[in-house]
């Protein structure tokens, strides 16, 4: 008997038939001993690993107890080997993770590490244990942080007991009540822990603003002359209205009115004197008559 | 209202004390609800979230705290077979839970629908009453095997190997569907499958995590 033709391989093969329904339950009456043992198992271990999550993984222990009575049960466990890591730490690690950002260690109420890059500001604490575990306790930090400056974007919750700073990154939406909607999609999902350099580099990926390249426009940054402003609106509207083919006193007037331009202007910069109030029907009564 | 634990967290459970062990079990615990709520499933990238939320995460979290809270003094079998009953029985609960009021679309109108643990699309063949009513050991057991070839299977395959063997083998796509992906015949994909399953059992059978009391695809002895 070679490989080919081991009859197992074929009660596997017409067992993946049944599976996907193109033929009936194969039996296994036709094998020995020895080759039905096999097959069973190879059949059995189908049938349970159909199903198992190939693509992800479980939480931590601490993590699925955070929050519980059973909490305090696997509190002694969580250690710090070498050493509580400081903020100091996390501000090195985090300014090796793009140049353009700037990381500061902010000595506030909840001291924290602030990355900045544009408008994106991004805080970090460190908590105690292996796994950045969202307890009550961090979550009121958290919120905390997110209160005290709006404009942070993400807080991010280092794990001080982990080796590479295992992080859990926030925004504020994600540290309310959740809310399931009636038509039964999933909530929104954290996403995982990650390094802190990662998850860093993560949220300045997905995050960052980008502002497209500006620049000022010189001619635009000069103090405003308005009564120059206002000769050159006059000196248009009336040399449009004038070349209209307006007849009788109208016709007279705005032609009349054409070189008495700066009168308007003049006009205009005593209104907007401080404290000066004038009669404008008067004083373009006035101007007209002038120009006649 | 709240239930006073059977095992008040002060006091130092035997598991915590062994946490190698306690993590095997939940793992175990974590296989057991997966296999339960999605042991029908076909896309391993959708988010596996029961309707109305609740995560496969949360159901665990309910059975682990089940299990620690239950008192060694009452213990009767190992704490392996009872994480089996309780992992399944919640995660029966959750969806009983997720499918209240949801009807099979294979019911007839009119006719009751025996709710609530049912698939709500039916796509292949269900196997799982295959080890579902079996020894809480046996089925502790064949778990760990399987969670050993997964181990195996995430550091060892690549390509195009990986995608037949967890499509076939966890996520239950069928042969048609995978050879129109990859570009083989199905008749290919079998064999690959076969190929890669027998592989990874081989492996499997010297790591020393892989418990083999019961049922092993032992080598070929002609």
């Amino acid at each position: 008997m070679n490989e080919d033709d081991d009859p197992v391989d074929a009660v596997i093969l017409a067992f993946l038939d049944y599976l996907e329904g193109l033929a009936p339950e194969p039996t296994l009456d036709h094998l020995d001993p020895d080759e039905r043992t096999r097959a069973e198992a190879y059949l059995d271990g189908l049938a349970v690993a159909r199903g198992l999550n190939s693509a992800g993984s479980r939480p931590a222990i601490e993590a699925l107890l955070a929050g519980t009575p059973m909490a305090a049960l696997v509190a002694p466990a969580i250690g710090v080997p070498g050493g509580d890591p400081d903020l100091a730490t996390v501000a090195t690690e985090l300014a090796g993770v793009d140049p353009r950002a700037r990381v500061t260690v902010e000595d506030s109420a909840e001291p924290n590490v602030l990355l900045r890059y544009l408008d994106l500001r991004a805080r970090f604490v460190l908590v105690p244990g292996p796994v950045p575990v969202v307890t009550e306790q961090v979550r009121g930090l958290v919120g905390r942080l997110f209160a005290d400056d709006p404009d942070t974007s993400r807080v991010g919750v280092v794990a001080a007991g982990s080796d590479d700073l295992a992080t859990q990154l926030l925004a504020a939406d994600e540290i309310g009540s959740t809310i399931t909607t009636p038509r039964g999609e999933p909530h929104l999902r954290w996403d995982r822990p990650l390094p802190l350099h990662l998850a860093a580099r993560r949220m300045l990926e997905q995050s960052a603003p980008e502002w497209p390249a500006f620049d000022f426009d010189s001619a635009r940054i000069e103090a405003l002359d308005v009564t120059s402003l206002a000769a050159e609106i006059a000196r248009r509207v009336i040399a449009r209205e004038a070349g209209r083919s307006y007849q009788g006193d109208k016709r007279r007037a705005y032609q009349a009115l054409v070189g008495q331009e700066d009168l308007f202007a003049s006009l205009v910069a005593r209104v907007t004197e401080p404290g000066r109030e004038l009669d404008l029907d008067d004083e373009t009564t006035r101007i007209a008559r002038v120009a006649a | 209202m709240s239930k006073e634990l059977a095992h008040p967290a002060r006091v130092a459970h035997p598991l915590v004390a062994d946490r190698a062990r306690l993590d095997r079990i939940v793992d175990n615990m974590a296989a057991q609800i997966h296999w339960v709520i999605y042991g029908r499933g076909r896309d391993a990238t959708n988010e596996r979230a029961l309707p109305g939320g609740e995560s496969a995460d949360d159901v665990l979290q309910e059975a682990l705290i089940a299990l620690l809270g239950y008192s060694p003094a009452r213990l009767k079998t190992t704490w392996e077979a009872l994480s089996v009953g309780i992992a399944r029985k919640k995660a029966f609960t959750a969806l009983r839970r997720a499918t209240r009021g949801r009807r099979s679309s294979t019911s007839a109108s009119g006719e009751p629908d025996d709710v609530t643990v049912v698939p709500l699309e039916f796509t292949m063949t269900d196997i799982r009453d295959r080890s579902g009513a079996a020894d809480p050991e046996l089925v502790y057991e064949q778990t760990q095997q399987q969670l050993v070839l997964l181990r195996l299977a995430r550091e060892r395959l690549t390509g195009r190997e990986r995608r037949v063997f967890f499509g076939i083998h966890f996520d239950g796509v069928t042969r048609a569907e995978l050879a129109e992906e990859i570009g083989i015949t199905a008749q290919g994909v079998g064999q690959l499958y076969l190929r890669v399953a027998k592989a990874l059992y081989a492996a499997a059978r010297h790591d020393p995590d892989f418990p083999t009391t019961h049922g092993v695809p032992e080598r070929r002895t002609t």
